[in-house]
């Protein structure tokens, strides 16, 4: 047992509203920058939908993530071999069209414009050649089913349903839409610190943080192609890759990173998760269809004293381990398992999980009108607007099982506080619905008031940075040491 | 650096009577150092005719030149500097084991022959090659076989025809033909055997030709001279549409290889759903 922490991250989507508070925020503090206008480290996307970049979760184009699933682990984008033959051109590299050529107005010209018979306007400009153009496309384009027959249509999950599920979906009055907040996953395996030849990605040992080294990149770009989730970009201007970096200037001061502090709907938890090292590649390796459950085996209980003493000895800090007991995320991803993680067949074990979404996906109407009997709003799932086959492309790897029992369990929820609050369920009925669903009226109540009463403190439980030691690391331990005879001088190197 | 042997043997010439010396095979020499480029009555044919050159030039330059004709060329000789100039720059090899005597019985020779009714010497037999011989002639030309003497092949300069590689070089003269030029495969042998231009003199000085390795590229060029020309294109359109061949091929190569490289998603995407953005 290899144990180590990982900051880890839950979205709720059941909870999302779609308001993009969380890409600006990022935008404002990180990617604001000449080279960066393009990146949106943090993202929302409509689903169903292409998001972005376009049809990024197609890696039969853009060869992300790793592939085999018996035998040997190896990258789609690259590997040693193909590293001399792509050496010029990696021919799997999204281009700006991909993402979408930024752009701003020209604001200056409602100013000086000419006196005439029209009012003046502010035509868009490209921020990277700085001429007008005719804006074609933006990171979320496809916001809210905008322009769904192109892009929403087109959605590659949608290959899991029949043609008749798909005409349903899309039917007037009966379309149906949610959300799906994306950064960077601070993967557990991350295909792009794999694939970098120059070694400039690493995952930071206290918090599994993945970072670039902005002094060792190279600017192969080799992380870009190998992120299945795309989620690394390439800075034009300063000739080095980014990513989304968890706001660790703000983690390490015990904030929590920006788009989660700025989440509206509040659907963003963070906290420490310790897992097992040292079966990372077996869980990587796992048939597709438990991939999510071998990802959550990893994952294991620092209330265990064997797990916290061994936690200890690799380094992990006590205050971290005591974290990881107060960790919402271990609650909602282990404890409960309602957090499933994002195409987990990517196979870089991702270490953001979702709460698959819910609402409006399980109310039925007639004649217009919702149902609002508790049979009509939370209804059977497999009467779901938006088909579980859909969701199990997304969060279970094609596998319906993880994403039913988390539906169950959040139907059950719905359920059970009906009957305590509105009253119009027996108490019997919903506590028969609770023990289908793998659950109690005392964790119906703990999922309640972790969804929608949790203050501040408990959806964010950043551990303490231990900055000392860190400035141990940087310091010579010679520059302190005094006594002994004569001069101390370096080793001298070369001829 | 000039040496001071030529000069003594003049002097010495000059002290001596001017008659033939007997007891010299003059006929048999002539046949064996000169008649590889000289004809006596047969036409100058990359070396001069020599008939009648006995009565135009005295003895006296003559031997001097025979004996040493690089030394006499470079001392500015003008008489010298006017054959260098008539046969593009070709200077007679220095004749080997030859001694005064014996050019003087040559040159006796060659002014009997040079009476007004005197029949042309007959060139000696034709050399007879066997497969063999073209085919490692055609081996050393193309480099496939080293060179004893470590010199580089004619292909490095030379083009030759049927056996040229795609590199065959054009610095010297081509080959096809050049046993015509030079006396048939006697006088070839010759001039391997001793090159007198200034550029394979050089070069080969270092590394002379063995004798079989002489033999062996005398029999493969005669045989190309010999064989049926090519009627194939022009050297440079055939260079081209090879050029042009191998970049079609290169480029159906890189098509091939990266066929399922990564291409626009999004145009594309738009366009097939019929979208105007």
């Amino acid at each position: 047992m290899d144990v180590r922490s990982q900051l880890a991250s839950v979205f709720h989507l059941d909870k999302c509203l779609g308001c993009h508070t969380c890409s600006v925020a990022c935008k404002n503090l990180w990617t604001d920058r000449t080279g960066a206008e393009y990146m949106w480290w943090n993202n929302v996307e409509t689903k169903p939908g292409t998001g972005f970049p376009t049809l990024w979760e197609d890696q039969q184009r853009y060869r992300g993530g790793w592939e085999g699933g018996n035998g040997r682990l190896r990258l789609k984008s690259t590997s040693r071999r193909r590293i001399l033959t792509n050496i010029f051109h990696h021919p799997h590299m999204p281009t700006l069209d991909e993402y979408y050529e930024p752009w701003t107005y020209d604001y200056a010209h409602l100013f000086t414009a000419k006196r005439g018979p029209d009012q003046p306007v502010a035509r868009p400009v490209s921020r990277i050649t700085g001429k007008p153009i005719d804006v074609e496309s933006g990171p979320n384009w496809d916001d809210d089913l905008g322009g769904s027959p192109v892009y929403a249509g087109q959605d590659p999950n949608l290959a899991a349903l029949t043609a008749r599920e798909r005409a349903e979906l899309f039917a007037i009055e009966r379309m149906v839409f949610f959300y799906l907040p994306r950064n960077c996953n601070h993967c557990l395996n991350p295909a792009c610190v794999a694939a970098c030849p120059s070694g400039a990605l690493y995952k930071r040992g206290e918090d599994g943080i993945v970072l670039i080294d902005q002094q060792r990149c190279r600017a192969w770009r080799a992380c870009v192609a190998a992120c299945p989730y795309k989620k690394a970009f390439y800075n034009w201007h300063s000739g080095k890759s980014e990513k989304c970096i968890y706001c660790f200037p703000r983690v390490e001061n015990g904030q929590a990173p920006a788009c989660f502090h700025a989440c509206v709907g509040r659907i963003r938890y963070t906290g420490v998760l310790l897992y097992d090292a040292a079966r990372i590649e077996a869980a990587a390796r796992a048939p597709d269809g438990g991939l999510a459950e071998a990802h959550r085996s990893l994952i294991l209980d620092p209330s265990d004293p064997a797990v916290a003493e061994a936690a200890s000895r690799n380094g992990v800090a006590d205050s971290t381990i005591d974290a990881a007991r107060r960790s919402p995320v271990y609650r909602f991803v282990k404890e409960w398992r309602m957090a499933l993680p994002l195409h987990a067949e990517f196979r870089t074990l991702p270490m953001v999980f979702y709460v698959p979404p819910m609402l409006p996906v399980l109310s039925t109407s007639h004649d217009g009108l919702v149902d609002q009997t508790p049979s009509g709003l939370f209804s059977a799932i497999d009467q779901a607007r938006v088909p579980v086959k859909y969701l199990a492309r997304l969060f279970g790897a094609g596998d319906d099982r993880p994403v039913r029992y988390a539906l169950a369990k959040q139907k059950a929820v719905r359920w059970y506080r009906r009957a305590r609050v509105v009253g119009d369920v027996d108490d019997a009925v919903a506590e028969c619905v609770l023990t289908e669903a793998d659950s109690s009226s005392e964790e119906a109540e703990a999922i309640y008031r972790l969804t929608a009463l949790c203050t501040f403190e408990e959806r964010f439980v950043v551990p303490p940075a231990h900055r000392e030691e860190a400035a141990e690391l940087a310091r010579d331990p010679l520059d302190q040491k005094g006594g002994g005879f004569g001069f101390m001088a370096p080793p001298r190197r070369g001829l | 650096m000039k040496r001071p042997t030529p000069y003594l043997v003049a002097v010495a010439m000059l002290l001596l009577p001017a008659a033939p010396t007997s007891g010299q095979d003059g006929r048999a020499l002539f046949d064996q150092h000169c008649a590889a480029c000289h004809t006596i009555g047969g036409g100058a044919n990359g070396a001069p005719d020599l008939k009648g050159v006995t009565a135009q030039r005295d003895r006296e330059w003559l031997l001097k030149f025979i004996l040493n004709p690089e030394a006499v060329t470079r001392s500015g000789d003008p008489r010298a500097a006017e054959l260098l100039r008539m046969y593009d720059g070709a200077l007679m090899p220095a004749p080997e084991g030859l001694d005064r005597a014996s050019i003087l019985a040559i040159l006796d020779y060659i002014a009997s022959r040079s009476g007004a009714d005197a029949a042309p010497a007959a060139a000696g037999p034709p050399p007879t090659f066997t497969p063999e011989d073209i085919a490692r002639g055609r081996a050393l030309y193309r480099g496939d076989l080293r060179l004893a003497g470590h010199g580089p092949s004619c292909l490095s300069c030379h083009a030759a025809g049927a056996a040229d590689l795609l590199g065959a070089g054009s610095f010297g003269p081509a080959l096809a033909g050049v046993t015509t030029r030079l006396n048939g495969a006697n006088g070839l042998s010759a001039w391997l055997a001793s090159p007198p231009t200034p550029v394979m003199r050089s070069v080969y000085r270092r590394a002379p030709l063995a004798a079989d390795e002489v033999r062996a590229l005398a029999a493969f060029l005669d045989a190309e001279a010999t064989a049926a020309p090519q009627s194939g294109l022009p050297r440079a359109a055939a260079f081209a549409g090879l050029a042009l061949a191998a970049t079609v091929a290169g480029f159906l190569a890189i098509g091939i290889i990266w066929r399922d490289r990564f291409r626009a998603v999004r145009r594309p995407l738009v366009s097939m759903s019929g979208g105007s953005r």
